[in-house]
């Protein structure tokens, strides 16, 4: 018996089966269409891995700190030079601090909505909530415009699902691929060790066999999800989408530059997927709602090199720097966002609360500029002092970014006309 | 005020002469009365300017409609409001928009026509009928609008209601205004058809059918909307009358629409469809050995269906499974109410089905939120949104399918509901505030009005009155429950969704004159018969369950007409709790975090990853689409490969392999388990070469992936 792992699959056999073809699935690439330059000039980007810090990022603790400010502003950190000329970054994102001039870094992202859900629907949707109508999230929209390669999900989320993260009014196969993150032998995609490839032969023949007939017998046979499970079956019998979903594939000093937390893990999986196909990839790390002891969550003073903050910072400089290698850099965006930033004033347990008044956002990659600073806060980091931009304005520029426009108007399935960002303006100021 | 006389004389000449337009049904009466009763001048804002600016998109959102108006003039969006434009539109530009005094010269005509540089281009040409009618309100001086020339009431009429394809017809419409004139508005009417593959429509209300199939066409004319529906037969000459069924509301009303399409129902459904069908849609869990001998029987006789299907409705099985349909409706979610009140909430409505309680008095006990001591919803109801505005437009939206939430910020141009309207109804909602289970009163909780900060008297939908305010409005709500016809329909409406898998009026939760049913005879006789019989869910369950109609076989094949015109059943995927508990039922192996079966498991918060993957309902006000063409991606691949299932199919194949059984008893044992049907000899054969010289356990391993991953496993015909 061929022992193979179900990856080691040859496609070739199971083409042999026929089966493919019997449910109309086609191993043909789909071809990236023609893309129309963006009004502004750009090149379009293929594809985003867009990065969710759950929770709120505290701007002062990160990317915007105010070492002049008074220690109750302040803070336990210090920040640090950077590879631009007078800025600097927390003293906890030293590798991040080294890349900036690779980066486009907005200080000034401004709205009024304190609340996780609230706050997080306007970010990933590019809108506010509204009883009558559920937007699509920033990812969905891309995907509605594009397609995954090669048999790869057109967008695909790491981590934890947010509710606003769907596909809102447009169609379902826009909705994000829920990647379980962690393993991926435990994971949605995967099957167990066991699988090999007579087992897999033999039950697909069985399987397209039997499709064949149901058809043919008594009225009120159905036949769902058809295009999903032959999709699916296209998934799990090619071999480099599954090995796109196999951190462990990565040689081991690969992965200790991600970093071995969540985040660095997924990181290393988001540029996996996205290499192989995928237009997006939305990764969600959690643990960013630091009300309390900011000194031990951010970073951990008990342990060198732990918390949130030395993982985030070893993950993104890996991906960027990966990126940057391989040349994906200037057809890939990388955007570091949450719901909004913390109070410029530390609490009576030593954390910050919410802030939606001013936050930061970090860009890389595609049509961005290497190296900018984009607007600023006020000596003590509680609000855009110039260049104020909101949600609505980071959305429509991402969808610029990759030749969509943000402003047309599209109809809802019950015929509503709606912008697919409403009141955002793209800032052509981040476009390198 | 020279002007005036000769209109009011029209305008009364035409009161007299109303009630006989009205009854004139048919077209050709139509005419006759216009050609007696002269128009009126086309001078009224109202009647012939506001709506004319409509119609061209003056008042669209991308224009003049937009908050920051275009170009320095803002008008109502979508001319919700004519007073506001009236006013904007002779005080604006100090006078250059419009005056009386040269018509020809003014900006609106400039604009408008193009002559003069404008944002939105011609929109209309010099000399044509709406130029005139411009031109000639400017001559006028443009009127005041008066109270007289308020439109109280669109009519609207066609020459024919049943064409065959290719055939065209004209809409007619036409506006009764407040001093009682009828004015033909075709020209500024506008036009939608709800289903333009059926039919399409000319701006000037020419409509044209396209292929067979009911067309509803949208009417609508300064803020009233109405439909109007015609019937496109198939082949009309080749094909004999289907016959009309005697008995029963529902396939007497399906046949009457069958007749007028000339299309012939389907044929019933087979014994092992049937089952199936009755068992997933009213209990989510496949038939068991016994239940389908005894169906075997009870198919053959209506009696035998009529006994079978009341002693399935009685099963604790089906109480949960339409106890399901209610929490997913009301969003039962115990993180947001906290797993007692979910579990009182729970147990209530558990109750109320099993008891087949009054709906309306189910709803009003919600409303009233009376603390109970024993074990009663207390004030569950009321936990599913702390504000009030959003419960309001919850409750009118899932409980009475009147979709108010629009109108939080200005009226939705389909719908009658106003700002007023949404801020009365939240304010019967607020006031007050939860204090644990119960409901204290806080004055402070109230809601301003979006536009003037003011509070307004409490009132229910459709009502003229505020309510009367000494009176707990609990109190009021649930009174307002009691006997509501509204309620009845859309819970009519609801259920005929879970069973047909297609509303009678879709979506489902909203129901209003611009969104009609293709039957709408149908619901309005259904509904009356669900109110005669004390609004028993049971009841109206068991009436759809008897029909004819609910007996036929679905289509093979997708199949758009048929589904849609109640031919067949719309196909549709089971339901993750159903999957997963046919899967455990197919393979005798639970899902470990529901171990006595999803079904039974009626909180939707147990964490897993199998019936995530499938896609439960979050109940969250959006359902999962079980159209079979929804992207189900993850969970095709579950199904497929993910390890959670293939543990399940190893434990199952290791018990049956233990087993004396023959290799093909089993496999055809798990055949008729998973797909309810026995396997066929073509099948058998398929499954004994895949079997053939595997170790026995490795054999029954391969058999129960195959039917876990058949087409027909996760379907419900």
């Amino acid at each position: 018996m061929n022992l193979l792992r179900c990856d080691g699959i040859s496609r070739r056999s199971l083409l042999s089966l026929g089966f493919a073809g019997a449910l109309g699935w086609s191993l043909t690439d789909i071809a990236a269409s023609a893309r129309p330059m963006s009004p502004f000039g750009i090149k379009p980007a293929e594809s985003l891995i867009l990065i969710w810090l759950d929770g709120g990022l505290s701007h002062i603790d990160s990317f915007d700190p105010k070492p002049n400010a008074p220690s109750e502003i302040r803070g336990p950190f210090a920040g640090i030079n950077t590879s631009i000329n007078g800025v600097q970054l927390s003293e906890h994102l030293p590798l991040l601090a080294a890349r900036l001039n690779h980066c486009t870094l907005i200080r000034s992202l401004t709205h009024e909505l304190g609340n996780h859900d609230t706050g997080g629907h306007f970010v990933l949707t590019g809108h506010r909530t509204n009883p009558s109508l559920n937007p699509p999230s920033i990812g969905s929209l891309i995907a509605e415009q594009n397609q995954g390669r090669a048999g790869m999900p057109t967008y695909s989320a790491i981590g934890r699902m947010q509710d606003f993260l769907g596909a809102g009014y447009l169609p379902q196969s826009t909705r994000p691929f829920a990647v379980t993150p962690g393993s991926s032998k435990s994971g949605t995609l995967l099957g167990p060790d066991g699988l090999i490839e007579d087992v897999w032969a033999r039950r697909l023949s069985t399987l397209s066999a039997l499709t064949k007939l149901s058809g043919a017998l008594d009225g009120g046979v159905v036949t769902p999800g058809d295009g999903a499970t032959a999709r699916a079956l296209g998934m799990l019998t090619s071999p480099s989408v599954l090995s796109a979903f196999q951190v462990e594939k990565e040689p081991a000093g690969v992965r200790q530059r991600y970093g071995n937390g969540a985040i660095g893990r997924n990181l290393l999986l988001a540029r996996r997927l996205t290499g192989a196909g995928c237009r997006v990839v939305q990764v969600v790390d959690t643990g960013y709602d630091t009300h309390v002891d900011i000194h031990r969550e951010l970073p951990d003073a008990r342990f060198p090199g732990s918390g949130k903050l030395p993982g985030l910072d070893k993950g993104i400089s890996a991906l960027l720097d990966d990126l940057t290698e391989s040349g994906r850099i200037d057809t890939t965006v990388v955007a570091v966002v949450s719901e909004f930033g913390r109070t410029p004033k530390l609490n009576a347990s030593a954390g910050r609360d919410h802030w939606p008044r001013a936050g930061s956002v970090l860009l890389a990659g595609g049509p961005f500029a290497r190296g900018q600073v984009y607007g600023a806060t006020d000596a003590r980091g509680e609000s855009p002092i110039e260049a104020a931009v909101s949600p609505a304005d980071i959305a429509a520029t991402l969808l610029s970014a990759f030749g969509i426009d943000p402003g047309e108007t599209v109809r809802t399935p019950d015929g509503r006309p709606v912008q697919r960002i409403a009141g955002g303006n793209v800032i052509k100021g981040l476009f390198g | 005020m020279e002007n005036k006389t000769p209109l009011a004389v029209v305008l009364a000449l035409a009161a007299t002469s109303i009630a006989a337009a009205l009854a004139a049904a048919s077209p050709i009466g139509f005419q006759q009365r216009k050609n007696v009763a002269p128009q009126p001048p086309a001078t009224s804002f109202r009647v012939n300017i506001h709506p004319l600016l409509t119609r061209h998109g003056c008042t669209q959102g991308a224009c003049h409609g937009s908050a920051a108006g275009r170009g320095g003039l803002r008008l109502s969006l979508l001319g919700g409001n004519p007073d506001a434009d009236f006013s904007t539109i002779v005080d604006s530009a100090n006078g250059r928009l419009v005056s009386g005094a040269t018509p020809d010269d003014t900006l609106i005509l400039q604009k408008a026509t193009g002559q003069l540089s404008h944002g939105g281009g011609e929109r209309i040409a010099i000399g044509s009928a709406p130029y005139t009618t411009l031109k000639a309100w400017l001559a006028n001086d443009m009127p005041v609008p008066t109270d007289a020339d308020v439109i109280k009431d669109i009519y609207v009429n066609a020459d024919a209601s049943v064409l065959q394809p290719g055939a065209k017809t004209n809409i007619r419409v036409r506006a009764l205004t407040n001093s009682g004139a009828t004015v033909d508005v075709t020209q500024n009417a506008i036009f939608d058809s709800l289903d333009d593959g059926t039919a399409s429509i000319a701006a000037t209300g020419r409509l044209s059918a396209i292929r067979p199939g009911i067309a509803r066409i949208m009417v609508r004319f300064e803020g009233h909307t109405k439909a109007i529906a015609f019937t496109v037969p198939l082949n009309a000459s080749t094909r004999p009358l289907p016959p009309l069924p005697k008995l029963g509301i529902i396939d007497q009303e399906v046949g009457r629409t069958h007749q007028a399409l000339r299309a012939a129902p389907s044929k019933r459904a087979s014994e092992a469809s049937l089952l199936r069908r009755l068992h997933f849609d009213n209990t989510g869990i496949a038939p068991t050995a016994e239940q389908e001998s005894t169906f075997a029987i009870a198919y053959t006789s209506t009696t035998g269906m009529q006994r079978y299907i009341n002693e399935l409705l009685a099963t604790p099985d089906a109480n949960h499974r339409w106890t399901r349909v209610l929490l997913d409706a009301l969003r039962v979610d115990s993180a947001r109410l906290g797993p007692d009140a979910a579990r009182r909430y729970t147990a209530f409505l558990q109750a109320a089905i099993t008891a087949d309680h009054p709906w309306d008095k189910t709803v009003a006990a919600l409303l009233q939120a009376r603390p109970k001591a024993d074990g009663g919803p207390d004030a569950a109801f009321w936990m599913t949104y702390r504000d009030p505005r959003d419960l309001a437009e919850f409750t009118a939206q899932t409980l009475f399918g009147k979709k108010v939430a629009c109108a939080r910020c200005h009226q939705h141009p389909y719908d009658k509901w106003t700002v007023n309207d949404n801020v009365a109804y939240a304010t019967l909602f607020a006031g007050k505030r939860l204090a644990g289970n119960t409901i204290v009163s806080d004055p402070l909780n109230t809601i301003p009005h979006p536009e003037t900060g003011a509070t307004l008297p409490g009132r229910l939908l459709g009502s003229a009155q505020p309510s009367p305010s000494a009176t707990l409005t609990q109190d009021i709500l649930a009174a307002s429950a009691l006997g509501n016809r509204d309620l009845a329909t859309q819970i009519v409406n609801r259920t005929w969704k879970e069973l047909f898998g297609k509303g009678l009026v879709e979506p489902i939760d909203d129901i209003r004159p611009g969104n009609p049913s293709r039957f709408p005879r149908l619901l309005t006789r259904l509904t009356d018969a669900f109110m005669q019989n004390g609004m028993r869910i049971k009841w109206l369950i068991s009436t759809i369950l008897m029909s004819e109609t609910y007996q036929q076989q679905a289509s093979p094949k997708p199949d758009a007409f048929r589904e849609t015109h109640i031919l067949t059943h719309a196909r549709r995927r089971l339901t993750a709790e159903m999957l997963d508990d046919l899967i455990t039922h197919t393979t005798g192996s639970p899902n470990p975090a529901v171990p006595t079966g999803a079904m039974r498991e009626l909180d939707h918060r147990v964490p897993n990853t199998t019936l995530d993957a499938f896609d439960r309902c979050q109940r969250d006000g959006r359902t999962p689409d079980l159209s079979p063409d929804a992207e189900a991606l993850t969970a095709a691949l579950h199904r497929l490969a993910a390890p959670e299932i293939q543990k399940r199919i190893a434990a199952g194949a290791a018990v049956l392999a233990s087993t004396n059984s023959s290799l093909e008893s089993i496999t055809r044992q798990l055949f008729q388990r998973g797909l309810t049907r026995p396997v066929t000899q073509a099948e058998w054969k398929i499954l004994q070469k895949m079997q053939y010289q595997q170790p026995r356990r490795q054999a029954i391993e391969d058999t129960l992936w195959v039917i876990i991953n058949h087409p027909e496993f996760g379907g419900r015909p």
